[in-house]
């Protein structure tokens, strides 16, 4: 019998080898949760069964009841700037998303901050995962940069398949530029040549997050899932059955949706008492007045709308059976929230207006999108503008592109392992899209990397149901495009530009006016004036603020000539024109 | 209101006038009516249509028991009008249709040295009745909506069809406009609409319509008028593979298959033959109430002296219209 075999220098040594390795074993290794980021695209705070919506979210409202909603929960008004936020912690203005690269004024060219992109030099949400012994997925709409160095893998994730562009075709590569036709796309962190077969957004960004998992279970390690669906942002595109779905639901209009949403919402407990709904835009009739034939073609874009969603929440539903089936759902933080708020603004017309190089493009691969029985399919391209966009937004005022309430609140969703809340729970916490990263990143014992943040950890309330995310005298600010706003406590100033506001600022309480409806600004002028001074002695010099020195209309590149020069090379073969990557990093996609 | 609301304003006078496709005639062959024909719209929706048909074969195209003429060489000019109407009948989508036929036919032939014919006819021919009401498929379009929304799926009619022998027909003449004697049929139309997207560019379907053919008598055949003509029923069976080519021209392939009954003149009785014919049908909107199409159909195997030997050109114009169309477009609501 040899010396090592006795049992007890075994036990001993084994002891200490495990002594040894434990400061070396990850946070993730011991068990940790996994987690699962949700992101929808334009989807209105009212759009979800749980919020008030009309549209069925059978898997959405599962999260919802045995979860917590919050209905306080802000993100940037559009879509890079939640995106850059998300992903770093940072004020979208420091993290390189200061604006959308399509609306970037003369002064902000060239501005650090303002490069379309999340910077590379900040570590990512991913990145911190990661180095937590994460493995990191990502699915889905990236944009957030399309140079090697800027796509996911680059960026903490060890496996990714996105479409690396802001909107297009959800079947296939169709852009909306005559100079930029081909949407990008990338897996694993190579570009891809083509879309797989049977490609459709949502189902195949499941698929692809599905096989993510099952493939990285081999390892034991958590996942840090980020599925950023690019549903249900125009074209809105859905196949069958769930074209047909909601055929004639709408045609009872957007004034009844409205007022049914709000209604519901009120009996849900989601709003606060004395509570109102927001004004009908004043370009907008009453859909009351409007003929059958007219709520028939427009209730249609809401049908598909609605047909995005509940098809978006069956694949939701289809990863949440795998996890279960995988014995991980119980395991799994899951937070579910939109971008932004719904799209009101007729993008897609606007950038291929009849004259334009880009109405050549559209007449060739969009030019069917106009017949109702055409609408939803690849060759169409459904917006459904804002009349139904204030239904997505009830019961705020606005959408995507302003700070006022409907284009920055959004309903979060946060399902939690072990939580302390009782399931379904409302709350009414004030939380941003920033908070994410602080939260993650204490949830794995880090610091947060990233320099100043506004952002708050959430995972004290998220453990103790008494605790608050932030007091009274924490704010947030907002601005993009020159609209600006900043919320502290119940109170928020906006400064819209007109016609959409009045240029000016505002004061609202939002304590129980949701709907921005009464201007206090005559009432509580010192209010107005410390938040004003908080704007712009705080807000803006700390978070790199450069207000547009122009009228958006000026730099709408595809309607006109720029009333100003170019600064060279900028953006640098990004989005304006089609980007060629490295020959070395094309492939074809993983069937 | 924006320029959103203003442009799907005026969007449905276009829909709707894309969407009425159909045609509403009789083909040369008497018993296969064209494709599309059975397809629905806007309920309240009138058809006038006028089809030209030049016919080249053995037989009478407007004699639905295709008694042949052995050795003969038939010519015909026709001209099918009438009116058409869609209405709801018991809750479902129907149409009423009556088609009058016209023109002039002449018969040439060599069989019998010593009697040559040499004979021609003209005039009006029987009017012709035809009642269809949806079985299964989508409920009758009773507003513009429903218009727009239409997808034919699959549909199931049925037909009754009836031939009002009141034409010229005069004893003992080798060729007549009018057949002396009552026909008429029942069939049940079918549609598959083929691909889930149905409108302008899109459309494809698959039409199958069988259908019995009864005959009456006629007791004034032969060539002293002192016959009895009797037809046992017979059976057709009409396809048509039908598919948009773009938003404004559609083309059919057409077939049409025909199992007649055995016949007696006198006391000479026959089997019923059979014989199948195919062809093509394309059509577009010329205007917003008009339709034109363009056909031709020839019979098949038909070489030998004793077959059925037809071919048949065919021009259709179909002009339509509906109260609540035009009223939009005498408003510049239609997009027009």
């Amino acid at each position: 019998m040899s010396f090592c075999h006795k049992p007890a220098f075994r036990q001993i040594l084994v002891t200490s080898l495990l002594i040894l390795l434990l400061p070396l074993s990850s946070f993730a290794e011991e068990q940790q949760p996994n987690i699962l980021i949700i992101l929808s695209d334009d989807m209105g705070w009212a759009d979800t069964g749980a919020f008030g919506g009309e549209i069925e979210t059978p898997n959405i409202d599962q999260i919802a009841r045995e979860g917590v909603r919050f209905v306080n929960f802000y993100t940037n008004p559009m879509c890079t700037p939640t995106r850059v936020t998300l992903m770093s912690g940072l004020d979208h203005h420091i993290a390189g998303a200061g604006t959308m690269t399509l609306f970037t004024a003369p002064n902000q060219q060239g501005k650090r901050g303002y490069e379309g992109w999340l910077l590379p030099d900040y570590k990512t949400l991913a990145n911190i995962m990661q180095e937590s012994g994460y493995n990191t997925y990502v699915s889905g709409k990236w944009d957030l940069g399309r140079f090697p160095e800027l796509i996911p893998r680059s960026r903490g994730f060890d496996r990714d398949f996105v479409l690396l562009d802001s909107h297009g075709s959800h079947y296939d590569m169709t852009n909306l530029y005559t100079d930029n036709p081909k949407l990008m796309f990338t897996e694993d962190g190579k570009y891809l040549t083509r879309l797989p077969k049977d490609y459709y957004s949502s189902k195949t960004y499941t698929d692809k997050m599905i096989s993510f998992i099952e493939e990285g279970r081999s390892n034991g390690k958590p996942f840090f899932a980020y599925l950023a669906y690019q549903a249900p942002h125009d074209p809105h595109h859905v196949d069958e059955p769930w074209r047909s779905k909601y055929q004639g639901i709408y045609d009872k209009g957007w004034t009844y949706f409205h007022r049914a949403r709000y209604s519901k919402q009120q009996a849900l407990g989601l709003l606060p008492e004395n509570s109102e709904l927001a004004e009908r835009y004043w370009y907008l009739p009453d859909s009351e007045v409007l003929a059958p034939i007219t709520l028939a073609t427009l209730g249609r874009h809401m049908e598909l709308y609605a047909a995005m969603m509940n098809n978006m929440d069956y694949h939701i539903g289809r990863l949440l059976e795998y996890l279960k089936e995988i014995g991980q759902y119980e395991n799994t933080v899951i937070i579910f929230f939109g971008d932004n708020g719904p799209e009101g603004n007729n993008t897609f017309e606007a950038i291929t207006a009849s004259g334009l190089s880009n109405n050549i493009f559209r007449a060739k691969h969009w030019s069917q999108e106009h017949h109702i029985n055409v609408l939803g399919t690849p060759n169409s391209y459904p917006e459904y503008g804002a009349g139904w966009a204030q239904v997505s937004a009830t019961p705020f005022y606005g959408h995507k592109s302003f700070p006022s309430e409907g284009g920055i609140r959004n309903a979060l969703i946060v399902k939690m392992p072990d939580s302390k809340h009782v399931g379904g729970t409302i709350r009414t916490d004030f939380m941003h899209v920033s908070d994410i990263m602080p939260t993650l990143t204490e949830l794995t014992g880090q610091e947060f990397p990233n320099g100043d943040t506004a952002g708050k950890s959430w995972l004290g309330m998220l453990r103790d149901p008494a605790q608050h995310v932030r007091d009274e005298d924490d704010w947030i600010g907002w601005e993009i495009m020159g609209a600006m706003a900043l919320r502290k406590g119940d109170w928020k100033i906006l400064n819209n530009w007109p016609p959409y506001g009045t240029g000016s600022w505002q004061l609202y309480d939002l304590k129980s006016d949701w709907a921005e409806r009464h201007d206090l600004a005559a009432v509580h002028p010192e209010i107005l004036k410390e938040l004003i001074s908080l704007y712009e002695n705080q807000y803006m010099p700390n978070n790199n603020i450069i207000l547009p020195n122009r009228a958006i209309s000026e730099s709408l590149w595809w309607n006109k000539p720029l009333r100003f020069p170019q600064f060279d090379n900028y953006p640098p073969g990004l989005y304006r024109q089609q980007y060629h990557p490295p020959p070395e990093m094309l492939a074809e996609p993983k069937e | 209101m924006n320029r959103r609301l203003i442009k799907a304003d005026k969007l449905p006078g276009l829909f709707i006038a894309a969407l009425i496709c159909m045609l509403v005639s009789v083909s040369a062959n008497a018993v296969s009516l064209p494709p599309r024909f059975y397809h629905k719209t806007l309920v309240g929706t009138n058809f006038i249509p006028i089809l030209g048909i030049s016919i080249d074969g053995n037989v009478n195209p407007l004699d639905p028991s295709y008694t042949v003429n052995a050795d003969a060489q038939i010519d015909g000019n026709l001209v099918m009008a009438g009116y058409a109407r869609n209405f709801s009948f018991f809750g479902r989508s129907a149409q009423l249709a009556y088609l009058q036929p016209m023109g002039d036919l002449s018969i040439r032939s060599t069989a019998g040295a010593e009697q040559p014919t040499d004979a021609s006819a003209n005039g009006f021919g029987d009017p012709f009745f035809e009642f269809n009401m949806n079985l299964i498929g989508p409920d009758p379009q009773r507003t513009l909506p429903d218009a727009l929304r239409y997808n034919p799926g699959f549909s199931m009619d049925i037909l009754i069809d009836l031939s009002v022998p009141i034409g010229e027909y005069n004893e003992g003449e080798a060729i007549n406009m009018g057949m002396n004697r009552v026909w008429g049929r029942v069939g049940f139309p079918m549609i598959l609409q083929i691909g889930d997207v149905w409108a302008p560019g899109h459309r494809t379907s698959l039409e199958v319509i069988p259908a019995v053919i009864l005959y009456g008598d006629n007791d004034d055949f032969g060539p002293n008028g002192d016959l009895t003509q009797s037809t046992d029923p017979g059976s057709s069976l009409a396809m048509h593979f039908t598919h948009d080519l773009n938003d404004d021209i559609w083309i059919s392939l057409d077939y049409t298959y025909l199992q007649l009954g055995d016949s007696e003149v006198g006391p000479v009785e026959s089997d019923g033959q059979s014989f199948s014919s195919v062809g093509a049908t394309i059509s577009t909107q010329i205007t917003r109430n008009m339709v034109a199409s363009f056909g031709y159909q020839s019979t098949l195997n038909d070489d030998a002296p004793g077959d059925i030997k037809m071919s048949t050109f065919s021009l259709n114009f179909t002009f339509f219209w509906a109260p609540l169309l035009d009223g939009l477009h005498r408003i510049g609501s239609d997009g027009e």
